[in-house]
């Protein structure tokens, strides 16, 4: 999906490295001179149905890291609605793989997506019922130089109530199997956390592993290498960073919240001086079969005070795998989470010291193709499996498992008037015990709306 | 395949998820639970503001504390709610420990060990500060989970009178049932609340606690709120900390850490629960329970019912008080006994727990039933073969009973 530069254009700096490496590619003796990329067998997400070949060769990312370099003329532009603009990405639907940057100036380019719902949920007797202006997302990427380029994400949730940052990083290219990559970047933990636009999935919520227990969106300050390497018609990709790494947050007023841990400071300084670990192994068959497994490990706690040791280490793990196969019509993605965390032993009984959790989702294609106005009309089916405990372990004084577990299952079909639009009607029931095993259920119907722009 | 379709088809599959949902509303969304298998919720009568204040009590009573916001620097759990799941009694593993030295049937010279972080073991602590350990000097070591805390308003209502009239300290009429007032030091912050509370020599009769060692509501949440979260208020100003461990200044949170306005809900709440009502009480075996629980004595301790005095709640006046406790000390033998005395409670002395709510206790802890103080039986009849001392005949007469009104007398149990 990625087109290495020519083997002329790497540096002398890292030609050693990269060597070895690039005996790996599909030309065995030197990086290939245009992009050796597997093709996958079909599209897996249901935004368009473009050869990815195709749209990697012409993604103006793509074109200014790995291409022949440069801004793209006029004519290689994708037309607004149509073609996308997609450059190198280490994850399918990744941030350079997203259908709608378009171009504004010479090396600019900028997108976005919108994402709100409507809900009716009962809990336990308990109605609730209104709309939700949940995501509105601007993307803009930049090619700063030929072999440099910034991307960078703003949300705003709710309409203003969070603004964050989600993403404001710059890739460097030396050679396609090593690469620099610095700023707030999305971690690589999963796969949702970096592929997390609401217009590529067909359900209205988020996967639960995703957001409990990898904390979606999960972006960091940090620094690391990336690359792509291309055995045989495979692509093997990495990714490997520092970051400042999550906050003593995590254990909070509601237990071990390891969303709780994404402090704002975050993105300002590394309260514990301790940088975290982060990295993502991913490997895309030309079979359509993609597997990525990933971890992230850090000191989680404020260890000095006014350079007094004041506290121990204590880490905080998650490892992850994930997955997605496309086979004909069909799409079945997921990814499982573990993280253990190593509580202080003064409040070890208060908080969980491990959880987990996975989702599991296929979607099938009804149909794609023209209907009244619609020329691409497309209609989606999707089921999905959400199981997250976010406790693991048994009770005191009896030997029954320690509740906090939440199981979703959730059906829904998605249409899209265009690829890029997504309307979906979600029914899902949810099924939870607390700590103590206490039980409680609650359904929901949504109705949602997300769409590139 | 996708020729096949048609627009109908397609506007179908787009409301199959909501006629679904539509068609089986009870099922696919989560009805509410059966009035009778909860404890929360509120008496009947209160007005609306008082219902307000009803619900703000009830987030209080779940609120989870943290360090930021003035959690320990020691301490025992971070809410209410933790040792209260659900308003109901607490699951073994939030018992807190109390300890002391001395003569357990002398109370008034029991040492409960102050400079070694007495009376109350603190066994955790915010990071960076280190929890309390049980000194070897501890001689009364009393381990004790969270009661049911519903209809606690009406029990407050009742005066003092109603309930010194079952005392019997010399155990005069010869049953084998003394039944003493633990009549507690006033504290400091101490405001009658209703004109029954009488103060005798600095003290004032106790009726909260599982040895009935506070006088008020109020004193029990303050109390709780400091003992239990380490936690500061405008009555208890001062963090509970251990000496050996470090001084007050353990957390950071400026105090009081609940502010009286949170106190005086989380109070009201408390006030305002409803009390359980009993389930079946028309099944012919429960009503013949209930004559067998007169009958084997359990009564006389268990009272079935007091009244409430008038109230300045209105909900809470005059009422009937179906709590099956005399609110008294009881000498329940050795195998309950605490050493661990309180007020004037000797370490043989408990209150007489009340027994509304009883049938619902596993309902708040996942299906599992945990029983007397510190939750060490796990049946009924494991409950009631524990007690001794002054219940021992009752005991005998329950266990003297047939199967068949053996079952009854736990249907009626399990019916409050």
């Amino acid at each position: 999906m990625i087109a290495p530069r020519s083997r002329s254009r790497s540096r002398p700096t890292v030609t050693a490295l990269a060597l070895a490496l690039a005996l790996l590619t599909p030309t065995a003796h030197g990086a290939p001179t245009s992009q050796p990329t597997s093709k996958p067998t079909t599209n897996t997400t249901n935004t368009d149905d473009d050869d990815d070949t195709e749209r990697a060769r012409r993604g103006l990312i793509g074109r200014l890291l790995f291409g022949k370099g440069g801004a793209p003329s006029t004519q290689q532009q994708p037309a607004r609605g149509g073609k996308s603009w997609l450059g190198p990405s280490l994850v399918r639907r990744g941030i350079f793989d997203r259908p709608y940057l378009t171009r504004v100036g010479q090396a600019v380019a900028i997108g976005g997506y919108i994402d709100m719902l409507g809900a009716y949920q009962r809990e336990q007797g308990i109605d609730s019922f209104g709309f939700e202006a949940r995501r509105f997302n601007i993307f803009v990427s930049s090619a700063i130089a030929d072999f440099i380029r910034l991307t960078s994400e703003l949300e705003f949730e709710h309409g203003t109530e969070e603004i964050a940052l989600e993403t404001a990083l710059v890739d460097i290219r030396f050679h396609h199997v090593i690469n620099l990559r610095a700023g707030v970047l999305l971690v690589p933990l999963g796969r949702f956390n970096v592929a997390h636009d609401s217009p590529i999935y067909d359900l209205v919520d988020r996967p639960l592993v995703s957001t409990r227990i990898i904390p979606a969106t999960f972006s960091e300050i940090g620094v690391g290498l990336f690359g792509f390497l291309y055995p045989g018609r495979h692509t093997l990709t990495y990714e490997a960073y520092l970051v400042n790494g999550l906050g003593a947050g995590l254990l909070s007023a509601d237990g071990t919240r390891i969303s709780a841990g994404r402090s704002p400071e975050r993105f300002a300084f590394d309260e514990n001086s301790s940088p975290a670990v982060t990295g993502r192994i991913g490997w895309s068959s030309p079979f359509g079969l993609d597997l990525g497994v990933s971890m992230y490990a850090g000191v989680y706690n404020k260890l000095s005070e006014g350079g007094e040791r004041v506290a121990s280490r204590h880490v905080i793990t998650i490892l992850a795998l994930d997955y997605e196969l496309r086979w004909r019509r069909l799409t079945i993605r997921g990814e499982a989470a573990l993280a253990l965390i190593d509580v202080p032993p003064t409040l070890a009984p208060e908080f969980a010291e491990v959880q987990w959790g996975f989702y599991s989702e296929a979607v099938v294609k009804l149909l794609q193709r023209p209907v009244l106005v619609f020329p691409k009309l497309g209609l989606f089916a999707v089921a999905r499996v959400d199981f997250v405990d976010l406790n693991v372990g048994t009770q005191e004084q009896s030997d029954r498992a320690l509740g906090e577990e939440t199981t979703r299952l959730s059906l829904g079909i998605s249409l899209r008037p265009a690829p890029p639009t997504s309307l979906r009607l979600v029914y899902y029931h949810e099924w939870s015990t607390d700590a103590l095993g206490n039980r409680a259920r609650a359904g929901a119907i949504q109705l949602g709306l997300a769409s590139y722009f | 395949m996708g020729r096949r379709f048609t627009l109908p088809m397609m506007l179908l599959a787009l409301a199959a998820p909501l006629a679904l949902a539509l068609a089986g509303c009870g099922t696919l969304f989560s009805d509410a639970p059966d009035e009778d298998a909860i404890l929360d919720g509120p008496i009947a009568g209160l007005s609306r503001t008082q219902l307000e204040t009803f619900f703000a009590g009830d987030d209080r009573f779940s609120e989870r504390f943290t360090a930021a916001t003035g959690l320990g620097p020691v301490f025992n759990e971070r809410s209410c709610a933790s040792c209260h799941p659900g308003d109901g009694r607490g699951h073994p593993s939030t018992n807190l420990t109390r300890f002391g030295r001395g003569d357990p049937d002398d109370p008034p010279r029991f040492d409960n060990l102050l400079a070694l972080g007495g009376p109350q073991l603190q066994d955790r602590a915010v990071p960076g500060y280190v929890p309390e350990v049980l000194p070897r000097e501890a001689t009364g070591i009393s381990v004790r989970g969270g009661p049911i805390v519903v209809g606690l308003g009406l029990i407050e209502a009742i005066p003092d009178t109603a309930i010194l009239a079952n005392a019997d300290p010399d155990d005069r009429d010869g049953d084998g049932i003394s039944g003493r007032a633990n009549y507690v030091a006033v504290p400091e912050f101490f405001t009658p609340l209703y004109d029954h509370h009488e103060i005798i020599g600095g003290k004032a009769l106790g009726r909260f606690g599982r040895k009935a060692t506070a006088i008020t509501l109020f004193d029990q949440t303050v109390g709780a709120y400091h003992a239990d979260m380490g936690l500061t208020t405008d009555a208890i100003s001062r963090d509970v900390y251990n000496p050996l461990v470090g001084g007050p200044s353990g957390d950071a949170a400026p105090d009081p850490e609940v502010s009286s306005d949170v106190v005086a809900s989380v109070v009201f709440y408390l006030r305002t629960l409803r009390p359980p009502e009993q389930q079946n009480s028309g099944d012919a075996e429960v009503q013949r329970g209930a004559t067998l629980f007169t009958q084997v004595g359990c009564a006389k301790c268990h009272v079935p019912e007091l009244r409430s005095g008038s109230s300045p709640i209105a909900a809470l006046s005059d009422k009937p008080v179906r709590l099956y406790s005399d609110l008294l000390l009881h000498d329940m033998g050795p195998a309950l006994a605490d050493n661990y005395p309180e007020g004037d409670a000797n370490g043989r002395e408990w209150r007489t727990t009340p027994l509304w709510g009883l049938g619902r206790v596993p309902n708040v802890l996942g299906g599992q039933a945990f029983y007397l103080h510190d939750g060490r039986a796990r049946t009924l009849v494991e409950a009631i073969e524990a007690h001794g001392g002054e219940a021992e005949s009752a005991k005998r007469a329950a266990f003297a009973l047939g199967a068949d009104d053996r079952e009854a007398l736990l249907s009626f149990l399990r019916s409050l």
